[in-house]
């Protein structure tokens, strides 16, 4: 694509034809003040915080929808630029509670941050502020203090963009307009945490999380998702010795900047009083907590006994398939240690007739992010969304690029399920059954074979 | 007051109700609305011309660019620029839409057009299809004339069956499906990206621009968006060509135009006039200021343009550029007369509460702006005003025009800054004494 030569606050810069200005100064280091615009979702220009000042334009150009074109020159710190953006910070303000201090976002909040650098010490409003309803969205979002939307609309494009479902939108004219979802319903998107991460400010805050604690007292530890078979990469955030919760660490081969909620909230089993935490044995007919010390002998005596009994072959390990890997060759370490070759993960499955005559691994066969640009999928006995949200969401992309989804559905009704998104309860044209296709199911296809077949709809 | 004396004009009207220089509103007595009556006062002469002489679309639009014909929308852009700007070849479908979304507080000329003389709108609009090439066209009518909508409705009918839409018009290969659309009464549908989502189903609001509705418009495709009185007046143009369209106007404002006159005038109502046409003519069409009172202000071209004057109102010509020269904007048409019995803060607030309740809320200094100009401004008119209140407007007005998506933030701004520029005394004398100027007795 061509290249096109603009300059940044006197910076020159090099940028393919067709992008923003927003996308020229992020990759130069130049960071030009938003809420609404976001690198995953679609340009939305309404919050305006990004106004700057371009050569030859009489007015200010938001720069998340400005197409940069050959001799651009673009101010983001001139005067008419943050004259502007200071504006706009002021009308953003007057309507926000500025309950910072009891607020959960406070510490990680946009506005926040921005209204140090643009905002005034003391408003020029000095009406009464609007007041929004507060709503029930389900156990997992908290939208309890609506009146700090800034309407940035994030949230309502995350669902119809990535989530595949709009489950909120913004109703109403003006300054009655409010993010809601429609009447009553909840929010039950697998990916609707990622909503939280979103807000720019407070409105949209995680229920779980309410109140628990503040983002500075957290310290960071990298993990891996347990849930969504992917190894979505997140970030545990602890509080001494307990994990408060848990939010996407960004890797754009797995999970983006997104994580699914059986991901983002299943550390609350961790915390949760009917864990086990302490070593027990039964003895007697009784249940009876002993250290570490003790159990582990006990098990390694029992262990013991067994082999000198029956032989190691009796001895065998299943292991979760939620292990990460490296916990299940630890597992496999010890029981080959014990002299028994019984281990496995494959806790569901009842026929191992293939078993060598397959070589290698059974995998997906690609890396993760290739999967937005697959020409065909043929999903089989998967309910994808729920399985796995963040696969689902990347074939989403693949199918909005018009690319064609099959399913091979394990139950019908899990078919007319997976059609539901767009909300609607039947099956999508994208979405056929290929069961009444005679030559039936075909390995998912690379991005080599189909290129000129890359219709709209799926053939089977 | 001798409001009393005003009746509304009910059909039929006696003969050039609309002004002697009525070119689109000629002959129109207010019945003679039906396909019958269009043909007898030479209607569709025009498209049947093009179709069997099998003119080049190129030459209707440079016709059209020659007429010097400006939109009539409000914002004045040249119809046939806009014409040529619809991409030459595209294969795909492309769409015509007429802007009927007339909600402009003073503008009533759409809703005239429509319902007395509908034919020239739909002749108009296959006409211009013609030109660009275009197969599909709606007509987005303004949701609070529900009688114009189901008038429209029933024209179609009639052009249908007489063969002047659908398909193989006139027996030539030129096919054009019209249809009517009603919105529901938002005025921000009257932007015309706005009216484009409202018509896919959506929420009515601004696109942010570009992309222009030329490139990606109705349902993404190449669309073309004009004013029900530009489309009106398409088939004299066609008829008596270009050139002389424009000598009926001033050069650079080609024809005639329909101006809604409302507020303190003898004969409130609207009138077809040439371009150009001094104010003070105008006014006297619609019978003067109503009991010989003196004119302080004018807003010339619909609520959401600066204020006029009186004096430098009665200089002024009604054309794009002299009223642009006057400071102003001629806009939609719709000629606000305020004598001197108007207490300018009261109208202002007026003003500013429709912007308020009209705003959609999809940016943010529109969103935030109109309700606290309209807040301030009510503060003022109920006396609790201060001093500092007339720069905080107008530094308001300033964060808010031309940060917008749209121009409905420009709208609600401008009116603020020139009434408070022309009246200041006005706003000043309600601060300092917490009532009006206007005396109670006039």
């Amino acid at each position: 694509m061509a290249q096109i030569n603009i300059e940044i606050d006197g910076k020159a810069v090099q940028v393919p034809a067709g992008q923003t200005v927003m996308d020229a100064a992020n990759q130069i280091g130049v960071y030009i003040p938003h809420f609404c615009y976001h690198k995953k979702l679609s340009i939305a220009a309404n919050c305006r915080m990004c106004l700057v000042q371009i050569e030859k334009a009489p007015k200010p150009m938001p720069a998340c929808a400005t197409p940069v074109a050959e001799g651009m020159k673009v101010q983001t710190h001139s005067e008419q630029a943050v004259t502007a953006q200071k504006g706009v910070m002021e009308f953003l303000l007057i309507n926000h509670p500025l309950d910072c201090p009891i607020c959960d976002q406070g510490g990680e909040c946009q506005l926040q941050d921005l209204a140090v650098g643009y905002g005034a010490s003391a408003s020029r409003y000095q009406e009464d502020k609007r007041v929004v309803f507060h709503k029930n969205v389900g156990p997992l979002i908290s939208m309890e203090e609506m009146t700090r939307c800034i309407h940035c609309t994030r949230c309502v494009r995350f669902g119809q963009e990535i989530a595949g479902i709009m489950e909120l939108g913004m109703s109403g004219r003006g300054e009655h307009a409010e993010i809601q979802s429609f009447v009553g319903r909840t929010v039950d998107s697998e990916l609707s945490g990622n909503m939280i991460d979103l807000c720019p400010v407070g409105a949209l805050t995680s229920k779980p999380f309410r109140y628990q604690a503040r983002t500075w007292e957290l310290a960071r530890r990298k993990s891996i998702a347990p849930h969504d078979s992917l190894g979505s990469n997140l970030v545990v955030q602890v509080k001494g010795e307990r994990v408060m919760r848990v939010l996407p660490l960004e890797n754009e081969a797995l999970n983006e900047c997104w994580l699914s909620d059986k991901d983002r909230f299943s550390y609350e089993g961790l915390n949760s009083p009917d864990r086990l935490t302490a070593p027990m044995l039964k003895q007697g007919g009784e249940w009876k907590e002993v250290d570490w010390q003790t159990a582990l002998r006990y098990v390694a005596e029992g262990l013991a006994g067994i082999t000198k009994e029956h032989g190691a072959d009796a001895i065998a390990a299943l292991v979760s398939p939620h292990s990460t890997l490296e916990e299940m060759a630890l597992a496999a370490q010890l029981v080959r240690g014990l002299g028994s070759d019984n281990v496995d993960f494959r806790l569901r499955q009842t026929d191992f007739r293939a078993d060598g005559k397959r070589r290698g691994a059974p995998w997906l066969g690609m890396p993760v992010a290739d999967l937005n640009s697959l020409d065909r999928i043929l999903v089989v006995g998967s309910f994808l969304r729920k399985d796995h949200p963040l696969v689902a969401a990347r074939l989403r992309q693949a199918v909005k690029k018009g690319r064609g989804t099959q399913h091979r559905p394990r139950h019908r009704r899990r078919l007319a399920d997976a059609g539901a998104r767009q909300g609607n309860r039947r099956p999508g044209p994208l979405w056929r059954s290929a069961g009444r296709h005679p030559r039936g199911a075909r390995e998912v296809e690379g991005r080599g074979r189909a290129g000129g077949a890359g219709g709209g709809h799926a053939d089977g | 007051m001798s409001a009393a004396t005003f009746t509304p004009m009910t059909p039929p009207f006696a003969p050039g109700a609309y002004g002697p220089d009525a070119q689109i509103m000629k002959d129109i007595d207010g019945l003679n609305w039906r396909l019958a009556d269009y043909l007898k006062r030479g209607g569709y002469d025009g498209l049947k011309k093009i179709l069997a002489e099998n003119v080049p679309p190129e030459k209707i639009i440079a016709e059209m660019k020659t007429s010097a014909l400006r939109g009539r929308g409000g914002a004045g852009f040249p119809a046939g620029l806009k014409w040529s700007f619809m991409p030459k070849g595209y294969t795909g479908q492309k769409y015509l839409v007429c802007n009927s979304d007339e909600g402009e507080p003073g503008t009533f000329k759409d809703r005239d057009i429509l319902r007395y003389n509908p034919h020239s709108v739909i002749e108009g609009m296959a006409i211009a299809a013609y030109a660009m090439g275009i197969t599909v066209g709606y007509n987005y009518i303004h949701g609070e004339i529900w009688d114009t909508y189901e008038r429209f409705e029933e024209a179609l009918d009639e052009a249908r069956a007489a063969g002047y839409l659908g398909d193989r018009i006139q027996g030539s290969d030129f096919s054009f499906q019209l249809h009517a659309f009603h919105g529901y009464g938002a005025y921000i549908c009257g932007e015309e990206t706005a009216l484009l989502e409202s018509m896919e189903g959506k929420k009515g609001q601004p696109r942010f621009k570009p992309p222009f509705p030329a490139s990606f418009g109705l349902y993404g495709k190449p669309t073309t968006i004009n004013n029900t009185e530009t489309f009106a007046a398409v088939p004299w143009i066609i008829n008596h060509g270009g050139e002389a369209y424009l000598r009926l106007g001033k050069p650079n404002n080609g024809g005639t135009k329909i101006f809604s006159v409302s507020g303190d005038v003898e004969r409130p109502g609207n009138y077809e006039v040439n371009m150009g046409t001094p104010f003070a003519k105008l006014l006297e069409m619609a019978g003067g200021m109503r009991g010989g009172r003196k004119l302080k202000g004018c807003i010339p071209g619909g609520s959401s343009m600066p204020v006029v004057p009186g004096d430098i109102m009665m200089e002024c010509d009604m054309d794009y550029d002299s009223i642009a020269k006057a400071g102003s904007m001629l806009g939609s048409g719709a000629v606000i007369i305020m004598d001197d019995t108007r207490c300018m803060v009261k109208s202002l607030l007026r003003l500013a509460y429709f912007y308020y309740e009209e705003s959609c809320g999809q940016c943010t200094p529109c969103r935030e702006g109109t309700g606290w100009l309209y807040r301030v401004i009510n503060r003022i008119e109920h006396g609790e005003g201060r001093n500092e209140d007339l720069d905080l407007l107008n530094s308001l007005a300033d964060n808010i025009q031309g940060r917008t998506i749209c121009a409905l933030g420009d709208a609600a701004a401008m009116p603020v800054r020139a009434f408070i520029k022309h009246y200041r005394d006005e706003f000043q004398h309600h601060i300092d004494h917490k009532r009006c100027l206007v005396p109670v007795y006039v």
